[in-house]
């Protein structure tokens, strides 16, 4: 999150910047609102017409697209964000994921030596069993007359 | 209405000047800025969609695994079902040599008794036998004896002559002895050795019969106690067996509460990772989107830059034209 905390820094700057620009073209126009009957001669009209009221129509788009620059990076930021975000979600699941698979894989190792342990020892106990039944036969063929 | 004194004009146009050049200045900062931004957010957005990809490859393996691991659980809680029916399966096999091994050992025990009782009677009769067949050769030896003295005095009957008195000549008249009742001694001594001769065949025939039945009932008893030995053998052994037997199912017990866990762990790993895999969809999506937004931003910023060339010159443009005419109004007023 750290950069998209720079990023929004540098989207805070751009805003303000945006802001005075804007600040800057109102304040042009007003002040030739202001001279406009003051300064009016053929000098006057030739810069108006030639640059300043191109220079206004220039400005204005410069001033929407900008605009519209800073609020595409703002849409930018706002998925970065939500991207970050649900990396951060799936980093957590992850995690609980991992954690989940060490207690299954530990009990796993336990359930695999208990029911080899089983299995020999239930061996053991057949095996055993049928020693008895061997020794029963022998003992019962000793006692028969 | 327009102004005709030249200083005030030039302040006027000077004013125009200073902020058409405040409006350049904070245009060229901001583009500067705004390129920095895009960059910045550019290189944000690259950063982003990699490690979403990773996240998103991890994820996609993690859930693989844990679908693995669920399988494998599966099959081992399936091996422990099948280790718990085994092991159950000694267990009744080992009661059961136990059950019937205490039952040998109480028959056994039964027989071995008797076995003894047999001996017992063997023993007593063939003690009995013993002093029968004692009894006879004494009584043969007691006929042979009689036998001896009665041939003895026979003989002797017969070498001697018995005085009968005088004939008529005065000699002594003798004649043999009647050996009738030597004789007859005689053979009543032989009767009497023959009869207890005869008895003492039967007491001997009687003796071998009673040790023959006392070697067989000893052998009955000593078989016994073996029967007895095996079969509490048998009952130590299947003793064991049932111990083996109830330590077998007790582990496989475990083994099966073992492999339902590692089976329960398994599906929630696997939940953690079907989550895991849905966030992470959401993050690539999320940064998907952020590529977009930046590409558009991208485009907006073309667009303001190339507006801004166009403006920044015009500004450029009015500056030199105001400046002319600045320089003109001086020259005027001078």
């Amino acid at each position: 999150m750290q950069e998209v905390g720079w990023l929004r820094s540098r989207i805070e700057i751009n805003e303000e910047l945006l802001w005075l620009a804007r600040q800057r073209s109102r304040e042009l126009l007003d002040h030739r609102a202001s001279i406009a009957g003051l300064w009016d001669d053929t000098a006057a009209r030739q810069v108006r017409e030639r640059y300043l009221t191109p220079h206004e129509e220039d400005d204005a788009r410069l001033v929407e697209r900008l605009t519209a620059h800073a609020d595409a990076l703002t849409e930018t930021l706002a998925a970065i964000e939500r991207a970050h975000i649900a990396a951060a979600a799936a980093d957590r699941e992850a995690a609980e994921m991992s954690a989940r698979m060490y207690e299954s894989a530990a009990a796993l190792q336990r359930a695999t030596a208990s029911a080899a342990a089983a299995g020999d020892a239930a061996s053991r106990a057949t095996s055993a069993a049928a020693h008895a039944e061997s020794l029963i036969q022998q003992a019962d063929s000793y006692a028969i007359w | 209405m327009s102004l005709n004194d030249p200083r005030r004009l030039i302040v006027i146009i000077d004013e125009l000047g200073a902020r058409l050049d405040r409006w350049s200045m904070a245009t060229t900062d901001h583009l500067a800025e705004a390129e920095a931004t895009q960059r910045c957010g550019q290189e944000s957005v690259d950063r982003t969609i990699t490690r979403t990809r990773t996240l998103h490859t991890r994820a996609f393996d993690d859930l693989e695994s844990t679908r693995h691991q669920r399988e494998h659980a599966n099959r081992t809680l399936a091996t422990a079902q099948g280790v718990v029916e085994q092991a159950a399966g000694a267990q009744r096999r080992a009661i059961g040599a136990r059950a019937s091994a205490d039952a040998a050992v109480s028959r056994c025990m039964t027989r071995l008794h008797a076995a003894e009782a047999e001996l017992a009677a063997a023993r007593h009769a063939e003690r009995e036998a013993r002093e029968a067949r004692e009894r006879a050769a004494d009584a043969v030896r007691h006929a042979q004896v009689q036998l001896v003295a009665a041939q003895n005095a026979l003989a002797s009957a017969r070498n001697r002559r018995e005085y009968v008195g005088k004939d008529s000549q005065g000699n002594d008249i003798y004649r043999p002895v009647d050996l009738g009742p030597y004789i007859a001694a005689v053979n009543a001594a032989q009767g009497q050795l023959h009869r207890a001769m005869q008895h003492l065949e039967e007491c001997e025939e009687r003796l071998a019969r009673a040790v023959e039945r006392t070697r067989a009932a000893e052998r009955r008893v000593e078989s016994c106690r073996t029967a007895v030995r095996l079969a509490e053998q048998a009952r130590a052994v299947a003793s064991g067996a049932a111990s083996w037997a109830a330590e077998a199912v007790s582990s496989a017990g475990q083994a099966r509460a073992d492999a339902s866990s590692a089976v329960a762990a398994a599906a929630a790993a696997e939940e953690h990772a079907a989550a895991q895999m849905t966030h992470a969809e959401s993050a690539l999506a999320a940064s998907r989107d952020a590529a977009e937004h930046c590409v558009f931003a991208h485009g907006h910023f073309v667009d303001a830059d190339r507006d801004a060339s166009a403006a920044l010159a015009l500004s450029h443009g009015a500056r030199q034209d105001m400046s002319g005419r600045v320089d003109a109004l001086h020259d005027f007023d001078a």
